[in-house]
């Protein structure tokens, strides 16, 4: 019934099997990591055979990581939208609040390391690599990234497969 | 099956026996306590314990009291329950 409620009410959340739902995991995080070395390793090499393929290359991290993305956003109860509390079980409604509250410790201790960064950025001029503009924006996003899909993320690794029929 | 999350003060569970006795699946004792099927099983693997709501649900649905279901301490095998009167006899 519960399930049957959901389906209707959230025809696009799939449960997927547990090795799904990680490699959509991985495919999210795998493919977002690369993107900036393999980005400079483009413009390093400039328009020579190895830019090409790097830029193959990016062109395929980019995919992966939009299909994580994509497919996890509409995966699990966390994120998905007209789910109200009523069509989750109370299990259901702690995992996912243990879920949102061990998220924002993983966030903040993230967040612990933009003051050490710039403190370090600031009294190193031998590593500029530091102050790189494309590295900040990098970082940024990622924690942007982080914020919007670690909870799901979480719980699609975490969430068991559908063997308990 | 003790529950990990508090292993020092375990509630053990009867519902798998109780299931199996009345040739349930777990997602059709799922439906009939209206919780999501995977909480069956975490239920009865005691990796959850149920608030007290659900765990009288569990009870009614079964008809038997809630100490029947739900134990601060090991549940004895039912054919020992069932048997074990009897030879003393």
């Amino acid at each position: 019934m519960q399930r049957l409620a959901l389906r209707r009410l959230a025809p696009h959340v799939d449960y997927a099997t547990r090795t799904i739902r990680r490699l959509r995991v991985i495919a999210l995080y795998g493919g977002w990591l690369p993107l900036i070395p393999t980005f400079a390793a483009i413009r390093a090499a400039h328009r020579s055979v190895i830019a090409y393929v790097a830029l193959g290359f990016e062109v395929i991290l980019f995919a992966l990581f939009c299909y994580g993305l994509f497919t996890l956003l509409q995966l699990t109860f966390v994120n998905a939208p007209n789910l109200d509390d009523a069509l989750l079980d109370e299990r259901q409604r702690a995992r996912r609040d243990r879920v949102i509250l061990r998220s924002y410790r993983i966030l903040g201790m993230v967040l612990c390391v933009a003051p050490l960064w710039v403190m370090v950025a600031s009294s190193s001029p031998q590593w500029p690599w530091l102050r790189d503009p494309d590295l900040l924006a990098f970082a940024a996003w990622s924690i942007v990234l982080l914020a919007m899909t670690l909870p799901t993320a979480m719980l699609a690794w975490s969430e068991p497969d559908d063997i308990d029929r | 099956m003790p529950t990990k999350s508090s292993s020092e003060r375990p509630i053990y569970n009867r519902i798998a026996v109780l299931r199996m006795e009345r040739g349930l699946t777990r997602a059709q004792l799922a439906d009939e306590v209206d919780v999501n099927y995977q909480t069956v099983g975490y239920l009865e693997r005691g990796e959850y314990n149920p608030s007290l709501d659900l765990a009288f649900r569990i009870a009614d649905y079964f008809g038997v009291p809630l100490e029947a279901v739900f134990s601060r301490t090991p549940f004895r095998p039912m054919s020992t329950q069932l048997y074990a009167p009897a030879k003393e006899h």
